[in-house]
């Protein structure tokens, strides 16, 4: 026999599953400073990717300059400018991905406890279902009315 | 009022009820005119140019997460640049890497913003964008408007180039592709203009729309398109250059216009959709369509007083 509340249970589920979930369930598999953390990291790593192409495109833009004046740069100075700058780009991604997934995570919570609790919800009745099965008798919590 | 009021609430039924046709119809509509605008300005690459295979890929689009439309749109740039010269292409490689590592990695679907500077310059609308940008999505269309700005502007750049290399008589090698074009881009002081002007009548927008006293958003609207104007105004005059005014307040004008209607039909946009679901227990498979409960408020309403005037 199909049970109406079931499919409900398991249609909400499902819809959560298939839209949202799917980013918002592994998610839930970490700490949120954890979670911040290794997207931070991830984030500095193209924000690093990111600086170098945008350097090859100074490069290209310079070449002729900069071959020109091979032994007149002082390498020193640039190299600290170069640092300096990489710094900055760093701290301004770094700031922007840890408000930006910690806001990601603060999101997601709400959902995840629903979706957590129709899945609570959904477990109970397969388990009385099953002692259903097995001959014994269920009292549903509304006929216990104290 | 009511029967709008009607009209609306019918359509958002409508919608979200056959979303999953409509969806696919509008994302193939669009990602169709934006190929096409894309190959209209710089459509060296026959191939690409190919009518039908522009239609295919739409399609292929129309079913994909719109991420997809923003890959295949750079992938289109860079062939078509490479197609004017190789290291043409290899710099609007770049550039695609920058945008896609520095900012399409945190917020993919933002991608195909990019491609709206051009697609409402075909519509000549371009000055409308920032304002419509900001209330519907917010801060984080700015990186992507200002690529977009790029973009239009790397579009003329590399028309003109291409007159320069049809006009270069023999292979003397006077100028170099790449650095004719990020000449015409860093040297823009339109481009920057542009930007500078979308970046702050994006978040200004933005930030009276999300006040929270009462028609905060008739407030960010006329704010917003006042902006677009004086900002243009003021940089023109400051920059000394060229733009078109007219153009600019037209843009603007419309872009409330626009953004009027848009906030009347806003339910539209953040519908619940209906949803085709599989799943299985033990005993059965479930094909589960779920549409969403949706009121419709109804027209002839009759309002009876209960509560007769009292009589003095």
């Amino acid at each position: 026999m199909v049970r109406e509340e079931k499919v409900k249970l398991m249609s909400r589920i499902a819809i959560y599953e298939k839209n949202k979930g799917k980013t918002e369930i592994p998610m839930n598999g970490y700490y949120k400073g954890d979670y911040v953390r290794l997207h931070t990291l991830k984030a500095i790593v193209s924000a690093t990717v990111t600086f170098v192409l945008i350097a090859a495109l100074v490069v290209v833009y310079k070449i002729d300059f900069l071959l020109e004046n091979v032994f007149k740069v002082e390498y020193k100075k640039m190299a600290l400018g170069i640092l300096a700058l990489y710094v900055v780009w760093i701290f301004v991604y770094w700031i922007a991905a840890r408000i930006f997934y910690a806001q990601k995570y603060n999101a997601s919570k709400s959902n995840i406890i629903i979706y957590n609790h129709n899945l609570k919800k959904l477990q109970e009745a397969a388990d009385k279902e099953g002692v259903n099965a097995k001959g014994g008798v269920v009292i549903s919590d509304d006929f216990v009315d104290f | 009022m009511t029967i709008l009021l009607t009209f609306r609430d019918n359509i958002k039924a409508y919608y979200s009820r056959y979303d999953y046709i409509f969806t696919p119809i509008v994302k193939f509509v669009f990602s169709l005119l934006l190929f096409f605008t894309l190959n209209a300005k710089m459509g060296y690459l026959a191939v690409l140019n190919n009518t039908l295979l522009v239609v295919l890929i739409s399609i292929i689009c129309a079913f994909l997460p719109i991420e997809v439309m923003a890959v295949i749109g750079g992938i289109f740039i860079v062939f078509h640049s490479a197609k004017v010269s190789l290291d043409v292409g290899l710099v609007a490689a770049l550039f695609v890497l920058i945008f896609y590592c520095g900012f399409m990695r945190f917020s993919p679907k933002m991608g195909v913003i990019v491609f709206l500077v051009p697609f409402f310059n075909a519509a000549h609308i371009m000055y409308a964008l920032p304002l419509l940008l900001g209330f519907l999505i917010g801060p984080a269309a700015v990186i992507p408007a200002a690529f977009g700005v790029i973009l239009y502007h790397y579009e003329n750049g590399l028309s003109q180039l291409v007159n320069v290399l049809a006009a270069q008589v023999e292979e003397d090698d006077t100028v170099g592709g790449y650095q004719y074009i990020l000449e015409v881009l860093i040297q823009n002081k339109e481009m920057l203009l542009t930007i500078v002007v979308f970046t702050f009548v994006i978040l200004v927008t933005y930030v009276f729309y999300r006040m929270s006293f009462e028609h905060s958003w008739i407030v960010a609207f006329l704010m917003g398109g006042f902006l677009n104007v004086v900002l243009f105004l003021i940089g023109r005059v400051a920059l000394s250059i060229e733009v078109e005014i007219g153009s600019v307040l037209l843009g603007s004008i419309l872009s409330i216009i626009i953004a009027f209607i848009i906030q009347f039909f806003k339910g539209i946009v953040d519908y619940q959709k209906a949803e085709l679901l599989q799943f299985e227990d033990e005993q059965y498979y479930y094909y589960v369509k779920a549409v969403p409960k949706v009121s419709v408020s109804v027209s002839n309403r009759n309002v009876k007083y209960i509560n007769s005037k009292m009589q003095n």
